[in-house]
């Protein structure tokens, strides 16, 4: 396909493209982390920003462009997460901008606004990195803007595009010395070359197969399932909400003349006794959803006429009560506050701490442990203050929230610096609203943030060398600050072996530990038993805050 | 005009040595607690120290005893004050706090419904020190400074009490446990909740509370927090001593307090015991800087 324009319409493909073609390679651009640790989510997040643009606009039929990429970076401006998400967000809507009025662009125009979409991402970064997603972004845009001219197609534009991402995405080991050391590429140019290789390909004629996730899709993934209510004692009254979709067999039936009657019938049979059924077929699929208290026998009749593809079995009691205290969640208004605190975090314990210590709302993050701003946007609607403290509590996350509240109008919101659950915890213990006055109140959750030092430790799960330690997998590996500064096998002394990595451990005085899922109860004991003998002049203090990935998180102040 | 005899009780800290020197005496308290056989014990609250060393009535608390402690009794008071009134003397009361403790109130209503129908003569003055330990003391001294002076009882009660929210406390305590057995220290809630390595910083406020009004993460930065209020808050430290009291705090603590203190150029630091009462409910290696500053005026919530 040579397209000489643009339209509102071409650009939703050329996007949908991209994005399927990022989320087909959601792991790969995952797995590109510096830390051999199991929480990289680069290309979690970016898909998911991009699929917040491609839900807005999915079901619109809109051939203006100006209009179409109004809806579609707003999207993506919500969906954002990650810092790698907020860029692109950042990238879509400076392009989107250049895009306004304009019913249609040609190659130049559609140069200049790819411009405008350069000054938009690096603006909204504070001290912009170069061998980033913004180096292969400026880069690829700047070299497919010199070549193109008036009578250039749009397909000259993406494909000179790609040609410099690819290359300049290349080139990020060499301009960022942590990335060297650890021989990966940039995660975030990584995750941008694959969107641009899917619009590329859309250009050639190619559209990816693959699906997509909406975001209404997503909360209903996000939201618990409360198995208590069905017990022990409990009578099943309402069945099973059983779905499935069955491939028709030839071995089985012919395929061609079956009749979806067929099932319709066997599902009304008395043992079975199905209810709110729907039944359709497809070629020589079936899709079928049935209310029934025998699941099993469903299952085991309609192996008659072929085989299954997927199935879902769910006990409605369980539904019926999820549905019920949603909506309740939805209509629960919080009092009126003058301050309050939305902070982010993972782990039911830490949760409850965070709670108890006087945090308004904790935002989970779904799947990875990043929040996008719409969920930010979400728990300041939801709390209700005239000045909202948010801690993101991670440096990925920061950026996000920012943008949160940048985009939120009903409350003062301020960003503490928190880069760490750990900083978080110490900040809230410090909490004091007393004062009534938000510079002194930030102040002192500042000193308190500054004041500590974090420690992670977590296990490797690749070979590798990082800030200069030489890290197997498998190691348990002690992070202070961002820094790694310790590897080893001994896990009964490794908060130790890492402690004592911090310089002026000396002039500490308070050590919190927040224990992860994965802490044994022996290892709790043994390495506790070795602080307090090696630190007799530090007080220690233990949580269980259950999140994954880190064994101990700590706070040394 | 009638002598003056001179009391405080159990909770103003004074030294034997003291109350000797300067002609004072106290009415006592009482502690009570239960040892690991669930046995009742019941002492007197003494600031001599006879029965428990202050080693061992801290130790105690240190192996898990919870100490409760009850206000002077009725007999308490005819045993120390009868004696004087029968002389034909007065009595003034410096009384602990009457937001901790009701014996001041007693005091008050014995003189006016017993003694003073049988010591027509004699009058009882009792004044609300707002306050306790080395703050009641520090205040005790100066109402001897004027009866020596040659004051009478009226123009020394006057001045106490003018002058009383002068006599500032600035505390804080090891943890938290003891103060949430016994609720004696007012603070918002969220200030609390047994907050693991959050030292409270204690003051006695406008009513005679003991009242936390700030926290420090730390309890080395709680203690330089403690010298660093007292630098803010002291009127003219080279004319006064300062009195350090604690309820047995590591050496290496006690040390970097009166460093800190004795920076601020107090006329002397004197380094004292916490007496049985207020310690029992702020526990062991609680400290209390006690010194004469700016008006308190804050209130607890």
């Amino acid at each position: 396909m040579i397209l000489n324009k643009l339209n509102g319409e071409q650009f939703k493909e050329l996007v949908t493209n991209g994005a399927r073609n990022l989320r087909l390679n959601i792991e790969e651009v995952d797995s590109l982390n510096v830390f051999p640790v199991p929480d990289g989510d680069t290309g979690t997040n970016m898909t998911r920003t991009i699929e917040g643009g491609i839900d807005a606009v999915k079901s619109m039929n809109e051939k203006n462009l100006g209009v179409l990429g109004k809806a579609l970076s707003k999207g993506m401006l919500l969906g954002a997460r990650g810092n790698s998400g907020v860029i692109l967000s950042q990238i879509f809507r400076g392009i989107c901008r250049g895009f306004e009025g304009k019913e249609e662009v040609n190659a130049l125009e559609l140069a200049e606004a790819y411009k405008i979409g350069v000054k938009q991402a690096y603006g909204a970064v504070v001290t912009p990195v170069e061998g980033t997603i913004l180096t292969v972004f400026r880069e690829a845009t700047e070299s497919a803007s010199k070549i193109v001219t008036k009578d250039s197609t749009i397909n000259e534009f993406f494909e000179e595009h790609l040609k410099q991402a690819s290359i300049s995405l290349k080139k990020t080991i060499d301009l960022l010395p942590v990335l060297k050391e650890a021989g990966v590429i940039d995660s975030g140019g990584a995750g941008y070359v694959y969107i641009v290789k899917g619009i590329v390909k859309y250009l050639d004629g190619e559209k990816i197969e693959q699906e997509l996730s909406s975001t209404s899709d997503n909360k209903q993934e996000a939201a618990p399932i409360d198995f208590s209510a069905f017990g022990a004692d409990d009578i099943l009254q309402f069945g099973y909400c059983t779905e499935f979709i069955l491939r028709l067999q030839n071995s089985k039936v012919n395929v061609e003349e079956f009749d979806v009657q067929t099932i319709i019938d066997n599902l009304n049979e008395e043992d079975i006794a199905g209810d709110s059924i729907v039944a359709l077929k497809d070629g020589d699929v079936i899709k079928v959803h049935v209310h029934t208290k025998e699941p099993g026998l469903v299952l085991h009749k309609m192996r008659k006429y072929g085989e299954f593809l997927t199935t879902k079995i769910e006990n409605m009691a369980l539904q019926h009560n999820e549905n019920l205290s949603e909506e309740e969640h939805s209509q629960k208004k919080m009092e009126h506050k003058k301050y309050a605190i939305v902070a982010v975090a993972q782990g039911a314990g830490i949760k409850e701490q965070f709670e108890a210590f006087g945090v308004d709302v904790v935002v989970s993050g779904n799947q990875t442990m990043n929040p996008s701003t719409e969920d930010f946007i979400r728990a300041f609607k939801q709390v209700d203050a005239d000045n909202i403290i948010v801690f993101p509590n991670n440096k990925n996350i920061i950026m996000a929230a920012k943008q949160a509240a940048q985009l939120y109008k009903g409350a003062n919101v301020k960003i503490a610096p928190s880069n760490s659950i750990p900083q978080c915890y110490s900040a809230l213990t410090m909490l004091d609203f007393s004062s009534d006055d938000l510079t002194l109140i930030m102040g002192n959750f500042n000193e308190a943030i500054r004041n500590v030092v974090t420690v992670e430790i977590t296990t490797a799960i690749r070979s590798t060398r990082v800030h200069g330690v030489i890290i197997h997998k498998n190691d348990h590996m002690g992070i202070v600050n961002g820094k790694i500064v310790f590897s080893g096998r001994m896990k009964n002394r490794i908060v130790y072996d890492v402690l004592r990595k911090i310089k002026d451990i000396k002039d500490k005085q308070v050590v919190t530990i927040i224990y992860g899922k994965d802490v044994t109860e022996d290892e709790k004991v043994k390495n506790m038993q070795m602080l307090k003998a090696r630190f007799p002049y530090l007080e220690f203090g233990a949580i269980d805050g259950g999140q994954a990935v880190y064994k101990y998180l700590i706070a040394v102040e | 005009m009638n002598k003056i005899a001179l009391f405080g009780d159990s909770t103003c800290d004074l030294t034997p040595e003291l109350r000797k020197a300067r002609d004072i005496d106290y009415v006592r308290m009482l502690v009570n607690w239960k040892d690991k056989d669930k046995k009742d014990h019941e002492i007197y609250a003494s600031l001599d120290w006879e029965v428990l060393s202050p080693k061992e009535y801290y130790d105690l608390m240190r192996n898990g005893a919870v100490i409760f402690t009850s206000q002077v009794t009725e007999q308490e008071f005819d045993e120390k004050f009868l004696p004087h009134l029968k002389k034909g003397e007065d009595i003034l009361y410096i009384a602990c706090s009457s937001a901790l403790s009701a014996s001041g109130n007693l005091a008050v209503r014995l003189a006016k419904e017993k003694y003073a129908a049988q010591f027509p003569n004699s009058r009882i003055v009792v004044v609300d020190s707002l306050c306790s330990c080395m703050g009641q003391g520090s205040m005790i001294l100066r109402a001897a400074d004027l009866r020596d002076a040659g004051k009478s009882i009226d123009e020394i009660a006057e001045y106490i009490t003018k002058e009383r929210l002068h006599f500032n406390q600035a505390a804080t305590v090891e943890d938290l446990s003891t103060l949430a057995k016994h609720g004696r220290v007012k603070a918002a809630k969220a200030f609390f909740g047994n907050i693991f390595g959050v030292k409270p910083i204690i003051i006695s406020d406008g009513r005679g509370n003991n009242y936390a009004v700030e926290k420090a993460k730390g309890r080395r930065n709680a203690l330089v927090r403690l010298a660093e209020i007292v630098k803010e808050r002291v009127i003219k430290p080279e004319d006064q001593i300062c009195y350090v009291s604690h309820a047995d705090a590591k050496p290496e603590d006690v040390e970097l307090v009166v460093s800190k203190i004795k920076e601020i150029g107090f006329k002397d630091v004197v380094v004292g015991n916490l007496g049985p009462i207020i310690s029992a409910s702020c526990g062991p290696a609680t400290f209390g800087i006690y010194y004469y500053g700016q008006e308190e005026t804050r209130i607890g919530e």
